[in-house]
């Protein structure tokens, strides 16, 4: 046990290093994780990008104001002799200390306004998914995609029975032993995950079932609230095909910390010929109109490119 | 601003739980607490039922 | 009444009535009553943070190994409960009926027998909710805010929403109280302008809490009518919002931080002036800095909601609200920095805690400064990004100001000095324990660990240990304050003046140590040089 925690410390400083000066783009959660991700759809960036300004712009503040203090707490000691002046007024000083907080406040209410204006704008969009929050699993329907409706294919998707068994209270398992490949996924792994598209406006709508969840995965950039009814929209497009794990983010009971969610993004090639066999399993016995559809959206997928071009540009201009 | 008379300064006393006093100094501080609290008591009715006004104007 | 003016009478003259029933139960006198309210703040405090070591000691590790999910939400529950309305609330309380009266040189509370009242209001109010804990369908789970339609699953319920009323009802007697006290009891030459900035910081507050604490109570009282009176308030089936709810429920529950970080700023801008020996940098700008915090706390309440899906034009206003806060409350910290500089400075206890209080509360605000950004806050929301954000404000902010008002304060109290050596030993614990458990917590969120989670992949698990071991590490310096104030109050040897500080100014100071059962029962003549603002003019 205790040379096990040795060799994690050591592995764990080792990825220390690469989370402080790894410039990967990385998605998912790492040990000594210092800094929020960069996320990997065109909008995650925005709030990545203001994380590390507001965060700059506080560390410099933070080392005028405690400079300040600790030269105030050195200096003007009563021990080093000093002695106490009389003035408690000085005009100039406070318009300063008044106006450059607004300025500053000014530059960054102007930076967030533009992020969360793209965000909000859910038009135009190549595909649409309806998610439902249930207690304690997320419900996923697959309601339209390049402007077909589909019809029929929509799954639960709840925590995986591996982590499942290990998170059960004294159940003796290692949640350090819940992987898939070299990834720890205790906890952020489900049975069926979302599968989607990458270069696709994706558009959510959500919605609760019962009690209030909160969609969330980090790599997207945002988190917004399944509500029962209530019908919620915010949109992705994925760059990099991937696995990006998130977790309900809103308190919905005994078992809010054990439903995660898992968005599989493949390139759109793969991902029609997932939808069509999705659309198979769930299409009546005759299975040739089945086929049609899977043809037709592989056929339609070179087009959907130069079309997912204009909001990409978008979102980073 | 205050309501205490300094040219009469007579000793408080402290009433109990029993009994209230009888403020020998000043009616204009009694005057002045019986305000106040009438004052801030109905701020607090006013915003307890606009709690609930609030409902049906979302409607 | 004669009776009662020769009972009156009789207590003037021989002090504090000699049974301990009469004295403690019965007290009018805002001396005892204040020591009521801090002595039920202290056990609220420590039986909160028994719950935050539970909690701490679950989060210890991945895998579940001490309770059940349901429990934890239990725990986490309660424990903002029980410090919210149970440690800080009562405790500012407390330090306004004890220091306000002697502050603005009135013999007691504008109404004595309705303080009482307010005080015995909150044993039984929190008797009631920890009780809960012990019964069949376990306490509130549903988290501090309640929000339906989860709330409205929970048994306890009907418990939560009573003891929610009693301690409404107790805060808003006790604002009113204070309001009436500061606005017609002062002695005569206690201009508005010239009360200490803790007196001013609490007239305002007191302000907030009668404004906001009936919302509440509205809040509540739907969610109880909604579960067993057949109302749809808030139920989506029946044409309700659940949304409503945290409209309702943040529009108090934003001022509700204000009402537990103004009365610290008062604090703080009166122990700075005292161990810098020069007088507070800008008073007028702070009174009207609180009172502006005050005024913008009462429109940025959807920032909590942020994550709802409201309208743009909603997020908008209220992010750029919000961000407005930032300014006056710069004003302050900057006012605060200004007031050591050039000053004469000492470092005992109190002014430990209060430099403390000005770089950790900082810290906190600039962590809000950057949960205001609509975008970013997409991601922060929910995480332990703001579980260290608001624990940074009320931790090192609230309770750092009330230890610190504690040192100030208790010589005056007991007329005996605590021990400073001990006084610095808990300093110094304190101040590093509590940012080894807080600061990585910072990491944890942005790395994506949300909040209000028994258990976590094994990515977050580095710094959830090292946050548990400081969160041990706090816990245990605490019983080192409490070794402190009951040698300070029982036992030190060492006699406190009746200035106790050196640069300490104001009427508090000028009644002997310990505070006589009655001061104050001829209304001071006040000489300006005494005060800390007599001859304010900026």
């Amino acid at each position: 046990m205790t040379s096990g925690v040795i060799r994690r410390s050591f592995t764990a400083a080792a990825m220390l290093a690469s989370a402080l000066f790894g410039g990967a783009a990385r998605a998912n959660p790492t040990p000594y994780q210092l800094n929020m991700e960069r996320g990997a759809s065109t909008w995650s960036q925005v709030p990545y990008h203001l994380n590390n300004i507001s965060l700059g712009v506080c560390v410099v503040i933070g080392i005028l104001v405690f400079g300040a203090m600790f030269i105030a707490m050195f200096r003007f000691r009563k021990s080093r002799g000093a002695v106490a002046e009389k003035w408690s007024h000085n005009t100039l000083l406070e318009v300063i200390w008044t106006t450059i907080p607004v300025i500053i406040l000014v530059v960054l209410a102007y930076l967030a306004t533009g992020g969360l204006t793209s965000w909000a704008d859910t038009t135009g969009s190549q595909m649409t998914v309806k998610v439902t929050g249930y207690q304690w699993k997320w419900r996923y329907d697959y309601e339209e995609y390049l402007g077909k409706p589909i019809s029929k294919v929509g799954f639960m998707s709840k925590l995986d029975s591996q982590s499942d068994q290990t998170r059960q209270l004294d159940s003796g398992l290692d949640p350090f032993k819940v992987k898939v490949g070299d990834e720890n996924t205790y906890l952020l792994n489900v049975d069926k995950p979302l599968v989607v598209p990458v270069d696709t406006k994706i558009r959510f709508i959500i919605t609760g079932a019962d009690v209030i969840h909160s969609w969330w995965v980090p790599a997207l950039g945002w988190k917004l609230d399944a509500i029962p009814g209530i019908v919620n929209a915010a949109w992705t497009n994925i760059q990099t095909p991937g696995t990006y794990r998130g977790q309900c983010a809103e308190l919905c009971g005994q078992d809010h910390g054990f439903m995660p969610i898992v968005v599989v993004a493949l390139s759109k090639p793969d991902f029609a010929k997932w939808l069509a066999e999705q659309q198979a399993k769930s299409a009546p016995p005759p299975a040739a109109p089945a086929a049609a559809p899977a043809a037709a959206s592989t056929a339609a997928a070179p087009k959907t490119a130069q079309v997912s071009a204009a909001p990409v540009a978008d979102a980073q201009g | 601003m205050s309501t205490i008379d300094p040219s009469k300064p007579i000793r408080m006393t402290q009433q109990n739980t029993s009994s209230a006093t009888v403020d020998p100094v000043s009616d204009n501080r009694r005057k002045g607490v019986r305000r106040t609290v009438t004052i801030t008591a109905a701020i607090a009715l006013a915003f307890f039922l606009v709690s609930f006004v609030q409902i049906v104007l979302m409607k | 009444m004669s009776h009662a003016a020769t009972h009156d009478h009789h207590d003037d003259h021989h002090g504090a009535p000699k049974n301990f029933f009469q004295r403690w139960c019965m007290s009018t006198n805002h001396k005892d009553i204040g020591t009521l309210y801090l002595v039920f703040a202290l056990l609220m405090f420590f039986i909160g943070g028994s719950f935050a070591m539970l909690i701490r000691a679950e989060l210890f590790k991945p895998g579940l190994q001490l309770m059940q999910p349901y429990f934890f939400n239990q725990l986490t529950t309660m424990h903002a409960l029980v410090m919210i309305f149970g440690a800080i609330m009562p405790a500012f309380v407390g330090l306004g009926n004890w220091m306000i009266p002697l502050m603005v040189g009135a013999p007691d509370m504008a109404l004595p027998r309705m303080n009482n009242l307010s005080f015995w209001i909150l044993p039984f109010a929190f008797t009631l909710l920890l009780s809960t804990l012990f019964s069949a369908g376990g306490g509130p789970a549903g988290g501090w805010t309640m929000y339906p339609p989860l709330s409205l699953q929970s048994d306890s319920l009907a418990y939560v929403v009573f003891s929610v009323h009693l301690m409404g009802i107790s805060s808003i007697m006790g604002a009113i109280n204070i309001i009436a006290t500061i606005l017609n009891m002062r002695a005569p030459g206690m201009e508005l302008l010239k009360m200490p900035v803790f007196v001013w910081s609490w007239l305002i507050t007191a302000f907030l809490l009668i404004a906001v604490m009936p919302v509440l109570a509205g809040a509540v009282t739907m969610l109880l009518t909604d579960k067993y009176f057949g109302t749809n308030f808030f139920n989506p089936g029946g044409g309700g919002d659940p949304v409503l709810y945290q409209h309702i429920f943040w529009f108090f529950g934003h001022p509700e931080v204000y009402i537990m970080i103004l009365p610290a700023f008062g604090i703080i801008s009166e122990i700075i002036p005292t161990f810098s020996r020069k007088p507070i940098f800008g008073y007028k700008a702070m009174v009207f800095a609180i009172a502006s915090i005050a005024f913008l706390s009462f429109i940025v309440w959807a920032h909590h909601m942020f994550a709802v899906g409201l309208p743009l034009g909603a997020e908008i206003f209220f992010m750029y609200a919000t961000m407005l806060i930032a300014v006056p409350t710069g004003v302050k910290v900057f006012n605060w920095v200004s007031t050591m500089w050039g000053g004469s400075m000492t470092f005992e206890t109190p002014m430990l805690f209060a430099i403390a209080f000005v770089i950790l509360f900082t810290i906190g605000g600039f962590s809000g400064l950057m949960l205001a950004l609509v975008p970013a806050d997409f991601q922060y929301h929910d995480t332990y990004f703001v579980v260290a954000h608001f624990h940074y404000v009320l931790v090192t902010g609230a309770l750092f100001a009330i230890i610190a008002a504690t040192y100030y304060w208790l010589p005056k109290w007991s007329g005996r000095m605590y021990s400073e050596f001990w006084g610095k030993m808990h300093f110094w614990n304190s101040v590093i324990w509590v940012n080894v458990l807080f600061f990585p917590q910072h990491f944890l969120g942005l790395a994506g660990m949300p909040r209000r989670i028994p258990d976590y992949n094994v990515a977050f698990a580095n710094f959830n240990m090292v946050s548990s071991i400081g969160g041990f590490l706090f816990g245990a310096s605490q019983l080192i304050f409490l070794g402190v104030l009951v040698h300070g109050v029982f036992f030190s040897k060492k006699k406190a003046t009746d200035r106790v500080w050196e640069g300490a100014k104001g009427l508090e100071w000028t009644v002997p140590s310990p505070a006589p059962f009655h001061t104050f029962d001829v209304p001071p003549v006040i000489h300006d040089d005494e005060l800390a603002h007599g001859h304010v003019n900026d």
